[in-house]
This record gives C-alpha cells, structure tokens and sequence, in this order.
C-alpha cells in the first residue's frame, strides 16, 4: 500500500467535487451526499442483513 | 526490535524472571511488555529459542511450513477448498463479467450524465440512480480485489466509488470483518444493527426528514433553475422562444420513490439477534 495508493481515492473526489461544483453549481454537493446516501443504504442494508 | 519477551498469559512458569533474547544484548527489566504479552503465545516462545543465532554463527537452514503440521495444513486446505469452493469467482461465467461491464459503463454514463444533466429534475434522478451503480461497482470490486492475484479493472473499480480507499479496506474489512466475522469485533457487522436501531428509534423522523426533504430540496432547486433560466432569457431574448418542459416533478420523485423502497425493504427485514 505506497502513498499514491492512499492518495488516489481523494484525489478522484477532490477532482469530481471541483468539475460537478463548477459545471452544476452548488447543488451538486447535495446531490452528491444524496448519491452516497443511496450507495451506503444499499450497499449495507440489502447486502449484508 | 524490542529485547524482551517474557511469558505472562496464562500459566505460571517456572522461572518468571526467565527472558528470550532476540538481540545480542538482552533486556535487564524483569517487567514484561504488555503490548507484546498479549501477542506472543507460548507456542511461539517455545518456537523462537530454536531460531536463535548465536553472534557470527551461521544460520541454520529454513524449513517453511516444515515439522508434522505441514501435512494437517495441507489437509486443511483441501477441506477448505473442497467446501468453499471460490471457481465460479476465479473463473467468472461470461454473465458475471457481462454485468460487472455493463455496470461499469452504466457507473461512468451516469457520472457523466450527472455532470452535464440539462435541468435539476434530471441531476436528481441520475444521482439516485449513480448511489445504485455505486453499489454494485463495490460489490464487483470486493470480489475482485479478494481474488489471488486480483482481477485488476474489478480492483480499480473500488476507486470509482468514490468513497473507499486502501486504508479503510485491509483495516475495516480485511482484517477486522474477514478475521472477526459477525462478532461485536466486525466492524461491517456492527454497522447494520447501529443503522436499524437510528431507524426504528425514529422511524417518522427519518420518514418525514428523507423523502420530504428530498422532496423540497428537488422542488426549491428546479423553482430555482427555472428561475434562473427565465431572469436570463429576460435579459438576454431568446432568438428561439420553444422551451421544452422538463418533467421535473416526476424526476424528482423517483429518487424518492428508491429511497422509500429501500426503506420498505430494510423494515420488513428481521432484527438481528444482539452480538
């Protein structure tokens, strides 16, 4: 696990944040948080119980 | 490497004050290491005098998995493969792989769409439906990564979650889920019972507070676009007066109507016993 291993997922969110805030506006911010609502809902309700 | 290691687990030695050296120089202190104490059993304290090397002697040649347990391993491992047998992961059915790449163009489509979405109705819509792909894209890349030697776009494809790392893999689900599996120790596990109390604690809560929220959030956003949209058009007049109606009000339903389906599900499903 090298530092570029661990730097990667957040340099992925940073660059996803920075291009949706810019093209979307402030509202991709929610949507975002909506979108990882629904993936860790989903993810930990049905696949695990 | 720290000098002593001194046994203190469970039975009473002999000699208590007895020391096993790994350096040249051993430890003058009798008090043992709690740190270690709790992660050096006796079979290794019996075990490592035997691989002590003496200051300029030669070592001794290496036997790994050698002595009369490498034939009960061997036998484990057989068993092991026998009963969990992992081929239908090793070696996907054209199926899996079919899903696993339909997912993924579907995961990259809809960040996209995300992205570019032409009103607010839509980004909604395609964000809801991006949490869905972003869960199956985990999944895949959970099997992927536990296969030796890892299926690399599966491996990879954990980055396109957005919100796992490396980290968070080998120490929340690799060592405290696969090595404490449904124990209060499983990290993963404990989530699920935390997640079903805070909602059947506070069920009206969370019914009112998600899907009504949601709700105003899509509504209040596309008002706003259309608002925004009309003031520019006023300033600037629009050579092309045909605006198409965007169906806003039934894209900013569905995410909840997934999230009000999701939730359905989660409550009918039985509580777990307590750990």
């Amino acid at each position: 696990m090298t530092i570029w291993e661990q730097k990667l997922p957040l340099l992925i969110l940073g660059a996803s944040l920075l291009l949706g805030l810019r093209v979307q506006g402030r509202w991709w911010l929610p949507r975002f948080v909506w979108t990882m609502a629904i993936a860790s809902t989903y993810t930990f309700v049905l696949f695990q119980v | 490497m720290t000098a002593t290691l001194t046994p203190t687990l469970t039975r009473p030695l002999t000699n208590p004050n007895r020391t096993f050296a790994l350096s040249p120089k051993p430890s003058p202190s009798p008090q043992p290491n709690p740190h270690q104490a709790h992660h050096i059993g006796y079979t290794a304290l019996n075990t490592l005098p035997r691989y002590r090397v003496a200051a300029g002697a030669a070592a001794p040649p290496r036997r790994p998995h050698g002595g009369h347990s490498s034939g009960r391993f061997k036998a484990l491992k057989a068993q092991l493969a026998a009963r969990f047998d992992l081929n239908h992961l090793k070696e996907p059915h054209p199926e899996y792989t079919a899903l696993l790449w339909a997912t993924l163009t579907s995961h990259v489509a809809l960040f996209a769409g995300c992205v570019l979405a032409p009103s607010a109705g839509h980004a909604w819509a395609r964000h809801s439906a991006l949490g869905l792909t972003t869960a199956w894209l985990g999944a895949f890349a959970h099997n992927g990564l536990h296969m030796w030697s890892r299926r690399r776009a599966e491996a990879l494809a954990m980055y396109l979650t957005f919100s796992n790392n490396p980290f968070r893999w080998m120490y929340k689900h690799v060592v405290s889920h696969h090595v404490h599996t449904n124990t209060c120790f499983d990290g993963d596990k404990k989530v699920v019972p935390d997640f079903q109390q805070w909602w059947r604690t506070k069920p009206l809560l969370n019914v009112f507070g998600l899907t009504l929220g949601t709700f105003i959030i899509g509504v209040k956003s596309s008002c706003c676009q259309a608002h925004d949209c009309a003031s520019a058009c006023r300033l600037r007049p629009n050579p092309n007066p045909d605006p198409k109606p965007t169906p806003t009000l039934i894209l900013t339903l569905s995410p909840i109507l997934i999230l009000t389906l999701i939730l359905s599900l989660e409550a009918s499903l039985e509580p777990s016993p307590s750990f």
